[in-house]
């Protein structure tokens, strides 16, 4: 609805008609300002269609983005739960078949090294300490298998140690593992399992 | 049998001036000169400032006339083009209203003598104080104000233009009623 031109009510109307009117005056305009428009119009190049996207252009709503809704909403979350639930599976069905362990040999005392290793060797420490540790993933359906471990102290470079496979059922590897380490996780078939505590022999 | 209407829709023109003819395009400018350049001017204040606006979105609307869609009102869109170069001038030259802001407000007994005066006379008296009080207006308010009162539109309409609420809009258009009744004299609204 337009709004009236007629009186003013200061609730309904909040200008009076003369007010509108004069709002709604024509406004005076040069003599030349359609041939000064056309002039510089044609000084341009002819415009060409645009071609729109998809979404613009009322395309199916269910290749537009952020237009699903009801049942593809449903669909979709149907499809996320059947994943989630057989990821799932198969990390229980893999952590039920393998046996992962971590076991402590000992201690072994090697160079500092690491990127704190200048401070600690100005520092007057030289050497660091750290356990021995052999990993051992015994079970059958293993293709791969590799550790990572928490870094134990602030800048620790804890790369995953890579097992390798010394029998048809039977992957290990022995690894050097700061004193502050607790636990590791073997990820096996690139299924990360439970964390494994290390444990002494 | 009556005559048939042959005054081609915008959309057809449009399509002319895509297909190559640029002459459809003085067709659209006969078509909303006006009424863009009494958007522009009831925005700015200055009539060259407007008439320059005008000119510059009505080439702007030339050269971006492929990106215009057929099921928008061409009106509307050429009136956005016109809003936002309006937008854009102010912020630019930081003033929306050049208005002589010496002029001393409205005096209750100016205004009387003002109010005795020939029709015409008063007529543009009264659009004089009007525009100065148009000025005293943010930009936001100003052209709430012109929008739903000078342009006839309605708080859907501009918002599609201006990209603003429909509830903000309201509360725009009733505070800038609100100040144009403080600046303009009683004599005035009454």
């Amino acid at each position: 609805m337009k709004p009236s031109m007629s009186s003013f009510d200061a609730d309904r109307e909040p200008l009076p008609g003369w007010m509108i009117e004069a709002l709604r005056a024509p406004a005076t305009s040069r003599a030349d300002s359609r041939a000064r428009i056309m002039q510089q119009v044609g000084a341009l190049p002819v415009p060409r269609r645009v071609a729109l996207p998809l979404s613009a252009a009322g395309g199916s709503r269910w290749r537009r983005r952020g237009a699903l809704s009801g049942i593809g909403s449903v669909l979709l979350t149907a499809m996320l739960t059947l994943m989630v639930t057989v990821r799932s599976g198969n990390e229980a069905a893999l952590a039920a078949r393998v046996q992962p362990e971590a076991i402590v040999l000992g201690d072994s005392t090697v160079p500092v090294r690491g990127p704190d290793s200048l401070a600690l060797v100005l520092r007057g420490k030289f050497l660091d300490t750290l356990y021995v540790v052999e990993y051992v993933v015994r079970g059958r359906g293993v293709q791969s298998v590799s550790v990572r471990r928490e870094a134990a102290r602030p800048r620790d470079l804890a790369a995953p140690a890579r097992l390798a496979r010394v029998s048809a059922t039977e992957w290990r590897t022995r690894a050097l593992v700061p004193r502050e380490a607790r636990q590791v996780a073997f990820v096996v078939n690139d299924i990360e399992l439970a964390p494994v505590p290390l444990r002494a022999l | 049998m009556p005559p048939l209407d042959v005054t081609p829709t915008d959309a057809t023109l449009v399509r002319q001036v895509l297909a190559g003819h640029t002459e459809a395009f003085a067709a659209l400018v006969d078509r909303y000169h006006a009424a863009c350049l009494r958007v522009a001017t009831n925005l700015l204040g200055n009539p060259d400032d407007a008439e320059d606006v005008v000119q510059d979105s009505f080439v702007r609307a030339y050269r971006h006339l492929g990106s215009y869609q057929e099921r928008d009102k061409f009106g509307a869109w050429l009136t956005r083009i016109v809003v936002n170069q309006c937008r854009t001038r102010a912020s630019r030259e930081a003033r929306y209203v050049p208005f002589d802001h010496e002029r001393p407000a409205a005096d209750a007994g100016v205004l009387a003598d003002r109010l005795s005066a020939p029709p015409d006379v008063e007529q543009r008296e009264r659009a004089a104080e009007l525009r100065h009080a148009l000025a005293q207006l943010g930009p936001e308010q100003r052209e709430a104000v012109v929008l739903r009162f000078g342009e006839e539109m309605s708080y859907e309409e501009m918002a599609a233009l201006t990209g603003v609420g429909v509830s903000a809009l309201k509360m725009r258009v009733q505070r800038a009623c609100a100040r144009l009744r403080t600046l303009l004299s009683e004599q005035l609204f009454s």
